[in-house]
């Protein structure tokens, strides 16, 4: 509770020196913005945000359900011969290295200027890391192990499935979380590129707008998802955590 | 046990299996015309140096490799593929499931095939009994000590009452200590469980303390040079190490491993 | 032997990739609208690079990389040596440092566009701000992989702080730089890139935003493939140096 209280005082401080600072025409408003037009933003504009943030919230939980189950499924199928994984695993690296976002106007031509265009791209970029980590975790898991579930009577399946996707569970974890921040940016960018709705449009407009409250509120927003998300996942991973045996 | 044990059913019989790995003038053969026989409840050791192609025979036996010739049979039945039903195994690293407790480990098999939960429960905890670890049923393998891994190892191998416990090199990660604990304990499992069991080695005293016979095994390639019937009296005790009777045999099997490896292969027909 | 099985069956998937493509189109499986043939799209780049006005814009985009490049290297690098050497200085910027490496960059573009307006320095200091966090751990990583088995036998055969660096820091440090500087021409293009496509006038982010807004797919696809191929085959140039010097000076890293 004293930490608690101790990391509020802090975070008061913070608002109150950044404020004073900004009253005292100490900082360009436009580098970091301000705390009272932050809240007059969300004063004014609070709920056209909310709504936005629903846009956005259901774009990025689609689309990382997807990279998810994409990437893991394709990930561990890959990972279960040695073969596949050295044809495929350079691959997927490489998608990660390209600048998938010039993507994102062929993705718009294809399927519209609504959500569609934005879960796509989003899942795309959350895709290839994650069939990355699954791939090499799966395959970095000792075949002997393979070997003993097999001798017990295990199944091509079943020791894909019970054995080294479980054994391979904290490298698929790890590539879940960046995957998963990626699915978030890219699907804010790309609401920002060219959207009718969404945080990333509002940022955008209200840019245009040189309206620099507005645009903190949203990038305020954006980065309150992200951390969801990671705290999330920081469950989901404690959950499954254990120490090797 | 040891006296009428050619009375008793033949449970594992190898019929001249080679194993070449590659083709043509670059193949390695790993193992040449290997015959054998294990009967119902013996305890028969392959003993011999490393790269004599035991762990091939024992992948061969427990159906994850294929003989390039020959067949090896279980209860008269041509061995193709894993036999869960008929062949329990163990490996040198006890390989347990670290997010399953040692009562699910020892479940797995069982789970594999199907058989209800609370079946499967108390199977695991009479074969928890017979290994000692009663207490630790609800322990995760890293709770657990390397020698208590390999007890639930070995339990998970009997967990389908095998006719055969195949067991590579058990105890070899073990250190020195608590592998003589181990033999201690797989020796009261067998006497308890009458399980049958071909367990592979590279040391020479295990393997001729703990067997009724001793398959000698020798390099380049892979054969059986001799079978040894220890004849030490059961139940084993830790005394019987330092027996006249063990060393000897112990001293027979070095001289058969270590030096003759050339002139055997020149007197073979 | 195994390494040519693998890259014939990734150059047969290459293959097959472009067949698929142009037959696809061809015979209208897909609406060559949205998927011209491969083959009319190639013939439209080769257009586009006889067109002066679109070699000056990927000239544009080049220069952006290359200048933001060209900072974030060393600035990144030299910080990742510091924090990784001082004791000190991690304990003071570590964590502030790791905080904003998970934040996300991109969302934080307008505010570029509002402090710097729109232009080059803006896109050039965003690409900066962007890929520097991702630099900065390769330089602490470079510092930690330094074998200090190997240092302190070289001390005590009386090795000169000279030959320390030249024989022991240098090869052993190179391959991870190396991919510092690999990681940082990357996201230099993905950040120039997506600066361009967001607010410009000019460079190729831009103009494929154009033509997609203008539904002109076959330029669109050529854009794409012109990106997506140059920066697979930098990254793998990249790539294939750092595995060299890797089997050249033998070091593994122990991280």
């Amino acid at each position: 509770m004293t930490r608690f209280a101790r990391g509020f005082v802090i975070f008061c401080v913070v608002i109150a020196l950044w404020e004073g600072l900004y009253r005292l025409g100490l900082i360009n408003p436009l580098l970091i913005g301000a705390p009272s037009l932050i809240a007059s933003a969300a004063l004014k504009d609070g709920g056209t945000f909310l709504l936005a943030s629903r846009v956005t919230a259901f774009e990025i939980v689609v689309a990382t359900a997807i990279a998810w189950v994409g990437g893991v499924s394709l990930g561990v199928i890959v990972g279960g011969s040695i073969r596949s994984t050295m044809v495929f695993s350079p691959i997927f690296s490489a998608m990660i290295a390209v600048p998938l976002v010039v993507l994102y106007p062929v993705i718009v031509a294809w399927t519209g200027i609504g959500p569609t265009s934005k879960i796509v791209y989003g899942a795309a970029a959350g895709f290839f890391p994650i069939a990355l980590a699954a791939a090499s975790g799966v395959s970095a898991i000792d075949r002997r192990y393979a070997d003993m579930a097999r001798a017990l009577g295990a199944s091509r399946g079943q020791i894909l499935l019970q054995v080294m996707t479980r054994l391979a569970l904290p490298t698929i974890l790890s590539g879940l979380r960046v995957g998963t921040s990626l699915v978030i940016i890219s699907v804010v960018q790309s609401e920002m590129l060219s959207a009718v709705n969404g945080l990333g449009f509002w940022i955008s407009y209200y840019r245009s707008l040189f309206d620099v409250g507005h645009v903190y509120f949203g990038i305020l927003l954006v980065l309150l998802m992200a951390a969801a998300a990671n705290a999330v996942l920081t469950q989901v991973e404690r959950r499954f955590r254990w120490v090797k045996g | 046990m040891t006296e009428n044990a050619q009375a008793t059913a033949e449970v594992v019989s190898a019929q001249n299996i080679s194993r070449i790995f590659g083709e043509g003038t670059s193949g390695f053969q790993a193992l040449d015309n290997i015959s054998l026989s294990i009967r119902e409840g013996q305890f028969v050791s392959v003993v011999g140096p490393s790269g004599c192609g035991k762990s091939t025979l024992m992948q061969i036996i427990g159906g994850l490799d294929a003989p390039t010739r020959g067949e090896v049979r279980i209860d008269g039945e041509p061995i193709t593929g894993p036999r869960p039903d008929k062949i329990g195994v163990v490996f040198q690293e006890a390989l347990l499931l670290p997010w399953k407790t040692a009562a699910e480990n020892i479940e797995f098999p069982l789970s594999l095939s199907g058989v209800p939960p609370a079946k499967r429960r108390a199977r695991a905890m009479e074969l928890l009994d017979l290994v000692g670890l009663v207490d630790f049923a609800g322990r995760f393998p890293h709770e657990l000590s390397g020698g208590m891994k390999q007890r639930v190892a070995i339990a998970r191998g009997l967990v389908r009452n095998p006719r055969l416990l195949l067991m590579d090199e058990p105890f070899g990660a073990l250190d020195e200590q608590t592998r003589t604990r181990m033999w201690e304990e797989l020796l009261r499992v067998q006497e308890r469980s009458h399980a049958t069991i071909l367990f592979i080695t590279h040391s020479l005293v295990e393997a001729v303390y703990l067997a009724d016979e001793v398959l000698v095994m020798a390099s380049r390639p892979g054969r059986i040079v001799e079978r040894i019937v220890v004849g030490l009296p059961r139940p084993r005790s830790l005394d019987m190490l330092g027996s006249e009777r063990l060393g000897k045999l112990r001293n027979q099997i070095w001289h058969l491993i270590a030096e003759p490896q050339e002139t055997n292969q020149e007197t073979r027909p | 032997m195994e390494i040519w099985i693998v890259r014939a069956w990734r150059l047969a998937l290459l293959a097959a990739l472009v067949v698929v493509w142009e037959v696809a189109s061809r015979l209208h499986w897909v609406d060559p609208d949205l998927l011209p043939p491969l083959s009319s799209i190639f013939a439209m780049l080769g257009t586009l690079l006889r067109d002066a006005a679109f070699r000056s814009d990927i000239l544009v985009t080049v220069v952006e990389c290359l200048t933001a490049f060209v900072i974030v290297v060393p600035l990144g690098l030299i910080s990742g040596f510091a924090l990784g050497e001082s004791k000190r200085l991690e304990k003071m910027f570590g964590l502030p440092l790791q905080l904003l490496m998970t934040v996300p960059k991109s969302i934080f573009l307008p505010v570029f566009i509002l402090a710097f307006g729109i232009g080059f320095a803006e896109k050039v200091i965003f690409a900066v701000v962007l890929t520097y966090f991702i630099v900065v751990p390769t330089g602490i990583a470079a510092v930690h992989s330094v074998p200090s088995g190997l240092l302190l036998a070289a001390r005590s055969f009386g090795a000169t702080r000279a030959q320390i660096y030249a024989r022991i820091y240098l090869p052993a440090v190179a391959p991870i730089i190396l991919s510092g500087v690999r990681l940082g021409l990357i996201f230099s293009v993905h950040g120039i890139i997506f600066a361009e496509m967001y607010a410009s006038s000019e460079g190729i982010g831009r103009k494929i935003l154009d033509w997609g807004e203008s539904f002109d797919m076959k330029r669109l696809f050529a854009g794409v493939l012109l990106i997506l191929v140059a920066t697979v085959i930098l990254n793998e140039t990249m790539q294939a140096l750092e595995g060299w010097l890797r089997t050249r000076t033998r070091f593994d890293s122990k991280s």
